[in-house]
């Protein structure tokens, strides 16, 4: 599934909010195509990780190397147009426009022409298989639409690296089998990190997972080691 | 010589500072705790003027014992136009209040030019324009008490907001509205009462206001943009700090009117302002939010 | 596109419905008395500067109280450069668009970056400091006793003798603003602005440089109301700070787009033509001094806006729009009134 060749590096990534330590001194490779699980209890600093990575905070202390580049220091938009985006916990649609035009501007990350634009947009739209009318109005689309807008925005801008935030939150069992589905299919171009509380599509679908708790790393091993790690049992169990 | 106008520019801009921070508490408490910008502020400190203007011209009674009507009958109309105006839009994005409020500002001044007449009316107290002799200036009664006031309302809210059961759910509601309802506290009312607060407090700077300025429709205006840089400079919702920001505003404007001439001395305080807001908003963390919510969905 | 298929196109009533506005709008000042023109070269006149308002604050979400400084900016430079170096002010003009664009790259980069309330405040504060500013240096600027400016009529000086003239070169003005407008809607720019408002963090996401795109589009728009500025002078011909920068002008520079439809190509002019007539009809028909009237009756349909339609006219009525022009009849009903359309409108 994966060649091994590291696309994002993280090194001793740190965050504090003044006495507050929200990420602590996470570190780890994310190989090529692979896809890793990011889990662990409320307020373990997961989407925190996220907002380091992608530029809206800046770390307190850590690099983060996308192929060798920093990213540390950068805006988010440069770090999207250098490879690394992401979706938000809560989707963002732009609202007044229309799905097509939503994703849209996310493909205009890879190109100047409104046309060619629309034309990615419209890909990646079916790519996803986008169940709603394309021109339909973003706000009016059910929390399933929204889901998959947020991450047709995000593949639309050409990412190298894509960071999930609990996608399948709020779906029913059928839309979270067609998620996975999608996802599966992206795999093939797209190197992935999703955060999930999902556990069993995550076991099904990751190559390793990496937990986190109280902002630190406790576990980081493919899924099956993850599962029978004592450390995360005992985590998940005490913060029930 | 000099000297002497200086100390009097002192005196009289710590009296115009007390003024400004009197009309800024209210905004102050209505913006820090429904973060809403009431641009109509400065034309409810006109109507109260108009209002003591009136009560005095038909009872005769001291202006800071009408208070005593004033207070209440500002609270009231502050809670009838929370009711009425603002609370529709309690959800609707910031800048549609802020439109709202635009209205009511056009609506309520213009009202008041048709039905005031756009006369310029001041009191007169012959009482009022005694003075007190402080540091060699003379510093005439009103201005005295608008001191007072400033200083005396201050620590009372801040003593109401501090130790009363009320104060502290109005606390508790402006950190989080939603930490607040799930207390049990109806944030609608908590609004109903701090808008009626704020205007009751533009009804404490009524008295002064009327016996130091001539009171025309128009005069709201230059007051509610006072009032915000002053709330802005001393840190929104800080009550202290707003009283700070007056009496430097005060200064400031007392003394550059002495030196250079009144009018530059608001394009340096908006300046001030200005700069202020830039630079709380680069380095925001540490002080109120003025700058974008970077809320890249940070999770808890 | 050949004859044929232009002569069918404006046939059908989405085509001849807009040519028939754009006639009656060139036609119109020929069949107007003297003061009834100057409403319209007025009205024309704001509508290009709300149109310009709506490119930056429409488009962005950020609501500029402040845009009457770069009208007044233009309209300081083009009397300041014409009477005392007798330069003719249409080359003035573009000396108003760079002395905007300029203040526009100062007052954006300390306010840009400022949460929307604050952003408000601070352009609303930016308008006092410019009149006062405007003011105090009266030996440059001729301070509150104002400057008249001479009316020497001529293509240059954009003075005219008959207002037919002033009010086409306005009509080419809107013309512009609303073409360029046009122009960035459907590129690249205007979908980037356009997410600004909807979601900026978002936008920044998908790789737009946002503090870029707010700063090019609020120069854009400056530029844009400087050459309003411009105009209303050569027009009106007096000005002192407090005319050059009314805050309420300013104010209405926001709520006629508002009205319209913010972030729509002819919602400013919508609303502009709806609303600002009103205020020189009032003083027209009653007098004097029913400004009070008039600003109250402002205030009231701002706020019934606000709380009733916030989307704006144009959003609203969009397609009742395209139901009622459906309805009308294609001229020439001999050949093809029945066919369905190949091409899309």
């Amino acid at each position: 599934m994966t060649n091994g060749k590291t696309v994002l590096s993280v090194d001793g990534l740190t965050k504090r909010f003044g006495g507050l330590v929200a990420v602590d001194d996470i570190s780890f490779e994310l190989y090529e195509n692979e896809l890793m699980g990011l889990i662990g209890p409320n307020g373990a600093g997961k989407t925190t990780l996220f907002d380091l990575i992608t530029g809206f905070h800046p770390p307190t202390a850590g690099t983060v190397q996308l192929n060798g580049e920093q990213l540390v220091g950068r805006q988010p938009h440069e770090i999207c147009r250098l490879g690394l985006t992401r979706t938000f916990q809560i989707p963002r649609p732009l609202a007044d426009l229309t799905v097509r035009e939503n994703v849209a501007v996310g493909a205009f990350n890879q190109t100047d022409d409104r046309t060619e634009a629309e034309a990615i947009a419209g890909e990646i739209l079916d790519l996803v298989s986008f169940d709603f009318e394309y021109e339909s109005q973003a706000e009016d689309l059910p929390i399933a639409g929204k889901k998959k807008l947020e991450v047709a925005k995000a593949l639309a801008t050409g990412p190298e690296v894509l960071l999930l935030d609990e996608v399948l939150a709020g779906l029913n069992t059928a839309e979270v089998e067609e998620f996975l589905d999608v996802i599966e299919e992206l795999r093939a171009d797209v190197t992935v990190i999703m955060i999930e509380h999902n556990l069993d599509a995550i076991m099904a679908l990751a190559d390793r997972v990496l937990v986190m708790e109280q902002g630190g790393k406790l576990a980081l091993d493919d899924p099956e080691a993850v599962q029978q790690d004592p450390a995360v049992i005992e985590a998940y169990i005490g913060s029930e | 010589m000099v000297d002497s106008l200086l100390v009097s520019a002192i005196i009289n801009g710590l009296a115009l500072g007390a003024i400004y921070a009197l009309i800024s508490i209210g905004l102050n408490i209505i913006f820090g705790v429904m973060d809403f910008v009431n641009f109509a502020h400065g034309e409810y400190i006109m109507l109260s003027m108009y209002g003591t203007y009136f009560l005095y011209q038909f009872t005769g009674v001291n202006p800071l014992l009408l208070l005593v009507v004033m207070i209440p009958v500002m609270f009231v109309v502050g809670v009838i136009t929370q009711r009425v105006v603002f609370q529709p839009v309690l959800d609707a994005p910031g800048t549609m209040q802020i439109f709202l409020s635009l209205g009511l500002l056009l609506v309520l001044q213009n009202a008041a030019q048709i039905v005031f007449g756009v006369e310029t009316r001041s009191l007169n107290i012959p009482w009022a324009s005694q003075t007190f002799s402080v540091l060699g200036t003379n510093i005439t009664y009103p201005r005295v008490a608008a001191i007072v006031l400033a200083v005396v309302t201050t620590l009372a809210l801040f003593g109401f907001l501090r130790y009363t059961h009320l104060g502290r759910v109005i606390r508790a509601t402006a950190q989080s509205e939603e930490g607040a309802e799930l207390m049990g506290v109806d944030s609608k009312r908590v609004y109903l009462v701090t808008f009626g607060l704020g205007l009751a407090l533009v009804g404490v700077a009524s008295a002064p206001l009327t016996m130091i300025y001539f009171i025309t429709p128009t005069i709201g205006v230059q007051f509610v943009l006072i009032a915000f840089v002053v709330v802005v400079l001393g840190g929104l919702g800080n009550l202290k700090g707003a009283l700070y920001a007056g009496f430097f505003i005060g200064l400031l404007e007392a003394v550059v009117s002495l030196y250079l001439s009144s009018e530059i001395a608001a394009a340096i305080y908006f300046t001030l302002f200005i700069c202020v807001l830039y630079v709380r908003s680069q380095y925001g963390a540490l002080w109120d939010i003025v700058s974008r919510p970077n809320s890249g969905g940070v999770s808890r | 596109m050949s004859l044929t298929e232009s002569a069918r196109k404006l046939r059908r009533p989405s085509g001849y419905v807009p040519a028939l506005v754009v006639t009656i709008a060139i036609l119109l000042p020929l069949a107007l008395t003297s003061s009834w023109q100057n409403i319209l070269i007025l009205t024309v006149i704001m509508a290009g500067v709300a149109t310009s308002w709506n490119l930056f604050g429409g488009y962005t979400g950020y609501f500029s109280l402040g845009h009457v400084v770069f009208f007044g900016l233009g309209a300081y430079t083009t009397t300041l450069l014409y009477t005392t170096y007798g330069i003719p002010p249409v080359a003035t003009i573009v000396v108003g668009m760079l002395l905007s664009v300029l203040a526009s790259l100062l007052i954006g980069k300390a306010t840009l970056s400022l949460d929307g309330h604050y952003f408000a405040l601070a352009t609303l504060g930016s308008v006092i400091i410019a009149q006062e500013l405007f003011a105090y240096f009266e030996e440059y600027t001729g301070g509150p006793a104002g400057i008249q400016l001479a009316f020497e009529p001529g293509v240059t000086t954009l003075m005219f003798r008959n207002r037919v003239f002033n009010y086409y070169i306005a009509v080419g003005y809107l013309l512009g603003v609303l073409a360029i407008t046009l122009y960035i809607d459907n590129r690249k720019f205007g979908y980037y602005l356009k997410a600004i408002r909807e979601d900026e963090d978002a936008t920044k996401m998908l790789g737009a440089d946002t503090d870029q795109l707010k700063i090019r589009a609020f120069a854009l728009s400056a530029a844009l109301s400087s050459i309003g500025g411009s105009l209303w002078i050569t027009y009106t011909l007096f000005i002192d700070p407090s005319l050059a920068f009314d805050l309420f002008r300013s104010l209405y520079f926001v709520l006629y787009p508002l009205i319209g439809g913010l972030g729509t190509i002819m919602g400013p002019v919508v609303g502009t033509v709806l609303i600002d007539p009103i205020r020189a009809i009032f003083s027209q028909v009653f007098g004097g001094s029913v400004a009070p009237i008039t600003n109250m009756i402002y205030g009231l349909i701002l706020m019934v806006v606000v709380l009733v339609f916030p989307e704006g006219i144009v959003k609203r009525l969009r397609n009742t729009y395209r139901q009622w022009i459906d309805r009308l009849p294609t001229l020439g009903a001999d050949e093809g009134a029945n066919r369905p359309s190949e091409e899309q409108q």
